[in-house]
């Protein structure tokens, strides 16, 4: 607990955590179901290359997710990559700049051009009447991103698309198990895209899939993940090695048998959250769309520096210096980022909405990891920053011991 | 043991073998080895990220090769991807590679942004004939992708030579060679960067997984913050990159396999030995063998098909297969011949690849192949030998419906 500002690490004071608390899920199954898995898996002593777990994993995820085709592949990016390259696209692609970089420099590798669009500064997120303006500049698709596991403008994008004759594709990185609308994501658009990282509330280790309501998608999804003759469904251009192994699709099951109770413990962790930063000023956390499913798998805390009186930044450096460890997530936007900053100047004071949400939103910790104790310890610390605003930002403004 | 034509499994006899024999290694490490790393795995709660195991792997794996730097990915073909765009730039251009080699290539040079150009091989060693490749190198040359073949190297001073007096990177190829050295030094730390795999098909089973070697720390370090999305520090993303990020799980059971390397190779050893002393005097077929002045891992077996033996190269892999002995035509088509060559660089002749490309059989290697499965295959092609017009005219008869 901290009293006095001396107390605090980032001034000389003991760091209020021994060992750091992580952003992202890093969550495990217990040992003895991995052994056992494991165990098996080397008595089958299928490693790769179309195995029997890869495939149960893509049936169980078809009856979770309610859709048609899910592809396994070797991690989120990869699986990106090779959806755009299955929808056989030319030319330029409207898509956010307020991402995780993959999803722009996917497009790159499928020989794409990014057109980068503001997103709406409350959705985080793309929207059709954003996308509008940015149409007849050779655009030949919308890649829209779920961020934070929100859904993007879906029935707006859909109509824009059919309009325009373009094709939709989602980012559904951050959105395993959320609904829109009631329906689980992963059937919007002509295709959509997750991430299994360790991070994500669907953990392989390492992983991803793309998933589609559309036969031929899918056949041309199988086709281009692989190099092998046998494993052609469809005519396809250019393949890559994507494939997800056994120990890959081992880890996810067994995440999957676990996500109703990582997901609950999620929403016990973000509501210790909220009731522990309510009333101060300045902070706001961003909560899922009332009425529907989400996995919470982020703490996304967005600072108002003038009614906070301490920055984003400052605020993460003093975190950071109790062990605290938060994230700017995604600072800087992907289009002041290289290639594309100088590739792209045209945009680089074309985002507002996206330049400011860069300066403002930061990550807490979560997961299997991070105790309700934990959470409890962060928002007091927070309190006390922000209940000693003024003084901490002059204190931080003077020559610090140890900084 | 096939007595009559009838007994072959083709034509609906019994197959010699109840279970698959491939031809790939699939080695199995011991796996307490992997669960005690995997213990450690959980006690970090790291599963990825250039996570403590990955480090381990590629501190090991810069040790086995002799050379100052290992980077790791997900698989070699994304590793692959990632340098050549780091060493052509993003401006396209050709990379020179040999048409009679595996068939991703083409597809990973084409993902890099670049245009691939066939050269032709040389018929010993079945390398890149630096004649050929010289013969193709242009001012739009970004790179030459020489690949070393399992029973010879390339002919790494020539082809060093022909990329540095035209000012263009040389990579090797090195997944059928690692553990084999050349000149008493390991492959590993000749060229700009050698690409090696950690498919389980391969010598060092990682599930998935491949890595690169290089004496450039200046490379190395581009590599490492291309496969993590172009990251230079925890924020800062300095290029174009990707998820290229060999996961903990991957690098726990490659740890266990290197642990074995040994012993996998000796295993190999007596396998191909096995191979050199049943199929003698079988006319028209010979066992390729392993170039003298290098040193070889033996993980592949290839069978070459002469005029003497009395089926075609394709027939006799049909027969075999049939009998749940997994070969495979080997490297056929040539590449420039095949789906995976973009029309435009189709009209080329490289005479020495398409004749090697109609020759040679894959045979059933590693783990799940014994000694004695050796002989019974030998055994086999004996009563093909014995038995050829008959056999012959049965295939006829059957047609491709068999």
């Amino acid at each position: 607990m901290k009293r006095r500002l001396d107390d605090l690490a980032l001034f000389g004071g003991g760091a209020e955590f021994s060992r750091p608390l992580h952003v992202g899920q890093m969550n495990l199954p217990d040992w003895d179901r991995f052994q056992k898995a494991f165990e098996e898996l080397f008595r089958r002593r299928w490693f790769t290359n179309h195995g029997p777990l890869v495939r149960e994993l893509e049936e169980r995820l078809e009856e979770f997710l309610g859709v048609k085709h899910v592809v396994c592949m070797t991690n989120g990016t990869l699986a990106l990559m090779v959806a755009l390259r299955a929808l056989e696209l030319r030319g330029r692609v409207i898509v956010p700049a307020f991402t995780f970089p993959a999803t722009v420099q996917a497009l790159t590798w499928a020989g794409l051009d990014p057109l980068f669009c503001d997103v709406d500064p409350a959705r985080h997120t793309l929207s059709a009447d954003l996308a509008r303006s940015l149409l007849g500049q050779g655009v030949s698709a919308l890649l829209g991103v779920h961020l934070w596991g929100r859904p993007c403008d879906p029935e707006g994008l859909e109509a824009l698309a059919a309009e325009h004759g373009l094709a939709l594709l989602f980012d559904a990185a951050h959105a395993f198990g959320c609904t829109h609308r009631g329906r689980r994501m992963g059937g919007l658009g002509r295709v959509e895209v997750f991430s299994f990282h360790a991070t994500k509330v669907l953990n392989a280790a390492e992983g991803g899939c793309a998933t589609t309501d559309d036969d031929d998608m899918a056949a041309r999804l199988r086709t281009i993940r692989n190099f092998h003759v046998q494993e052609t469904f469809a005519p396809a251009e250019l393949r890559l090695n994507a494939k997800m192994s056994e120990a890959q699709a081992a880890m996810a099951l067994l995440s999957l048998e676990d996500y109703p109770a990582n997901a609950a413990a999620n929403r016990e962790s973000l509501e210790h959250y909220a009731s522990g930063l309510s009333g101060l000023p300045g902070v706001e956390l961003l909560l899922p769309d009332p009425g529907e499913e989400h996995n919470r798998q982020f703490v996304v805390l967005e600072v108002d520096a003038q009614r906070a009186g301490l920055t984003r930044d400052e605020l993460t450096r003093l975190l950071e210096a109790e062990n605290v460890l938060a994230r700017r997530y995604f600072m800087p936007g992907i289009h002041r980022s290289e290639p594309y900053r100088s590739s792209h100047p045209q945009f680089l004071e074309a985002l507002p909405a996206t330049d400011r949400l860069s300066s403002r939103l930061m990550q807490l910790p979560s997961g299997q990891a991070v105790t309700a104790e934990h959470v409890e310890r962060t928002c007091a610390l927070l309190r006390f920053l922000l209940d000693n605003a003024q003084k901490v930002a002059v204190r931080l403004g003077a020559p610090q011991v140890g900084a | 043991m096939k007595r009559s034509v009838d007994d072959l499994a083709l034509f609906g006899g019994r197959p010699l073998f109840e279970s698959f024999r491939p031809t790939c290694q699939l080695a199995q490490p011991d796996p307490e080895v992997f669960f005690a790393h995997a213990r450690t795995m959980y006690q970090g709660r790291r599963l990825t990220n250039n996570g403590p195991l990955v480090r381990e792997l590629e501190a090991r794996l810069a040790r086995l090769h002799e050379v100052e730097h290992c980077v790791s990915f997900c698989n070699a073909s994304v590793g692959l991807v990632l340098l050549l765009r780091l060493l052509g730039g993003d401006t396209g251009g050709e990379v020179l590679l040999p048409t009679f080699t595996y068939p991703g290539l083409p597809h990973i040079i084409r993902w890099a942004g670049f245009t691939p150009r066939f050269c032709d091989v040389e018929s010993t060693s079945h390398t890149m004939d630096p004649a050929s490749a010289g013969a193709v190198i242009t001012a739009r040359t970004v790179a030459i992708l020489a690949v070393h073949q399992v029973h010879s190297p390339c002919r790494i001073d020539a082809l060093e030579e022909l990329a540095q007096s035209n000012g263009i990177p040389l990579i090797f190829d090195s997944v059928l060679v690692l553990g084999g050295s050349w000149g008493g030094r390991p492959h590993g730390s000749f060229s700009v960067a050698e690409v090696f795999s950690l498919h389980a098909t391969k010598l060092l089973n990682g599930f998935e997984g491949g890595y690169m070697t290089t004496k450039s720390a200046e490379l190395a370090t581009a590599l490492r913050s291309s496969r993590n999305f172009g990251f230079r520090g925890k924020e800062k993303v300095g290029g174009l990159g990707l998820n290229g990020k060999l996961n903990e799980l991957h690098a726990a059971l490659a740890l266990g396999s290197l642990d074995m390397l040994a012993e996998t190779i000796a295993d190999n050893k007596k396998r191909f030995a096995a191979y050199r002393s049943a199929f003698v005097g079988l006319p028209g077929l010979s066992v390729l063998d392993y170039a003298p002045e290098a040193g070889h891992t033996y993980s592949l077996a290839l069978l070459e098909v002469g005029s003497g033996w009395p089926l075609t190269r394709n027939d006799t892999v049909r027969l075999l297969r049939a009998e749940n002995a997994l070969a495979q035509a080997h490297y056929s088509p040539p590449l420039h011949r095949s789906e995976h060559c973009p029309a435009d660089c189709r009209n080329v002749s490289l005479p020495v690849g398409e004749e090697l490309s109609t020759r040679f059989i894959q045979m059933p290697v590693g783990e799940l192949v014994s000694v004695e499965d050796i002989a019974v295959l030998a055994g086999f092609l004996r009563f093909m030998a014995d038995n050829g017009p008959a056999v012959a005219a049965r295939l006829a008869q059957a047609g491709e419906d068999a």
